[in-house]
């Protein structure tokens, strides 16, 4: 079992090791992420000015949502894998990977965990030095267990949100071109998974119709585990896990399908 | 003169085919293409919800009044559609270096920053900026301003939003630049990108003069949506004007000397 894995592990190192070339681009997605910060750190800030409060967050809190949401942002979101996937159909490469003694979902998933491990390391090292500095802006009264539960729901937000898109990029296999799918599905899932705005904050229609889909297990809840706004019971981690389940099985049906029509053009 | 003339010609007929390969491809995949256009409409329904949902707790955003907001909103999508449409924030220059490709560009007997900037136009976003002139005149409607002042302030308005084009034309070919050194400039431009979506709510937010300052002439946030705002609810403002005119002037030849500059340091990566 561990040596007929071992290869995947490879696959991981060496796309972390991939990642590590291009530091100056994930320098510049650092910069990104932190001027958003900025913005929305002003933003907030002049609009809880008028006075009141948005909902059940006071402005500490707000600032601590969109916080957290920006680090899971560039870690959870940080690579494109509907797109990633679907050149590889499209420009006939996932041949070369057919070929090998692989199996594509499993290679494609450890190739995914390299680049998010190496995001992972350095933007949690960079937020909690902006989490200092900007400690008096910040409600950082967060429990230790809060923060373990955090760990495993950021876990199970980055493979709910790895299913749904390498699900999208193997359809390529019908579609030959999933630009605008995927470009419409990362747009509707930014304002269902709570990136745009808490979700809670919503219109109760929008609420109650996100209640039955998974996207708000990518972001949102994983930032209220984080901030105590959700308690973590059994029956919290249920509904994720099997979303994750329902994705894993349709993920591993179209795949199946897919390479039965896939003719390997550009190969 | 005529020279000059006979030139612009030229080029616009390129341009013109540009647009017209861009469609045909587009015309390849069609449901990609209704699946994009109805994408970007959701992505204006969003913003505009987030504008509402905000205003159902407060009446303004650092002095800026519900309709006022939706005219920057609006000017931002004139322009991010706009900007999409003809030059797709010089999106393509990436993969002509990774390549090779620009081998052949440089050759062709026409400028290489010209051909670079306008290959690739989205049309798919023409869709944004009917958006952005429909909320304009939506939110128009709902403040009373003299029709004689109005006309005035639209003038000055369509002048403020060129020049924000130019703007953001010349950031995106500053930081696109950088790909004649790093081989990749995805991440730089993701800087880019979320310093015109940032455009789309009032500049007043920074309510530190040093911020503010720092957006308004070294990051030229301010004169993207904000000011073309301003000057259509508020009248117009000479001094505003000038500025934008300044920097837009300014970024544009800055711009222009980076990218020349840089191609030369351009190495060839096909066989």
């Amino acid at each position: 079992m561990w040596k007929r894995n071992k290869k995947y592990i490879h696959v991981a190192k060496n796309s972390f090791q991939e990642a590590i070339i291009y530091r100056v681009s994930t320098l510049a997605f650092f910069f990104s992420e932190i001027f958003s910060f900025i913005f929305i750190f002003y933003l907030w800030t002049s609009i809880y000015k008028q006075g009141g409060q948005i909902g059940n967050y006071e402005l500490k809190d707000l600032i601590l949502y969109y916080f957290v949401s920006n680090f899971l942002w560039i870690t959870i979101k940080g690579t494109d894998i509907a797109w990633d996937v679907g050149d590889e159909i499209r420009m006939g490469q996932i041949t070369n990977v057919l070929l090998r003694p692989m199996r594509y979902a499993r290679y494609k998933f450890s190739q995914m965990l390299g680049g998010l491990a190496y995001r992972t390391s350095v933007f949690m090292v960079v937020f909690m030095l902006i989490g200092i500095f900007l400690s008096s802006y910040i409600n950082f009264n967060i429990e230790l267990k809060n923060i373990l539960f955090f760990i495993i729901f950021f876990a199970i937000g980055y493979v709910i949100n790895y299913f749904i898109f390498y699900t999208l990029g193997l359809t390529t296999f019908w579609l030959g071109l999933v630009r605008g799918f995927n470009f419409s599905l990362s747009v509707i899932t930014g304002f269902m998974d709570g990136s745009v705005i808490p979700v809670d904050l919503l219109p109760r229609i929008v609420r109650n119709i996100n209640d039955f889909l998974p996207f708000k297990y990518i972001i949102f809840t994983p930032v209220s585990v984080f901030n105590g706004k959700i308690q973590v019971t059994w029956e919290t981690l249920v509904i994720p896990i099997a979303w994750i389940i329902v994705l894993y099985l349709l993920a591993k049906f179209v795949l199946n399908k897919g390479i039965k029509v896939y003719e390997g053009y550009g190969a | 003169m005529r020279d000059m003339v006979r030139k612009i010609k030229k080029y616009f007929r390129v341009f013109l085919h540009f647009q017209k390969i861009g469609f045909m491809n587009r015309m390849q995949y069609r449901i990609n293409f209704v699946v994009i256009i109805a994408t970007v409409f959701i992505q204006i329904a969003i913003n505009l919800a987030f504008i509402r949902v905000v205003f159902g707790f407060v009446n303004n955003i650092s002095g800026w009044g519900y309709y006022q907001t939706l005219i920057v909103l609006a000017s931002y999508l004139i322009i991010d559609g706009a900007t999409w449409a003809l030059t797709a924030y010089v999106n393509g220059i990436d993969s002509h270096v990774r390549m090779g490709t620009l081998d052949g560009i440089i050759l062709k007997p026409i400028n290489t920053q010209f051909i670079v900037s306008f290959w690739r136009g989205d049309t798919e976003n023409l869709g944004e900026l009917a958006t952005g002139v429909g909320l304009a005149v939506y939110s128009l409607s709902h403040l009373k301003i003299n029709t004689r002042i109005l006309l005035e302030n639209i003038s000055a308005y369509v002048l403020l939003i060129i020049l924000a084009l130019v703007i953001i034309y010349s950031l995106s070919i500053l930081v696109r630049s950088a790909v004649f050194w790093l081989m990749n400039s995805g991440g730089l431009f993701s800087i880019v990108m979320k310093i015109t979506e940032s455009s789309k709510y009032p500049i007043d937010i920074f309510f530190h003069k040093i911020v503010r300052g720092f957006f308004t002439f070294i990051i030229p946030l301010a004169f993207v949506a904000t000011v073309p705002a301003e000057i259509l609810t508020k009248g117009i403002d000479l001094k505003l004007i000038a500025m934008s005119v300044i920097m837009a002037t300014l970024f544009f030849v800055v711009s222009r000397k980076f990218f020349n500059f840089a191609l030369r340091h351009y190495s060839s990566a096909s066989s």
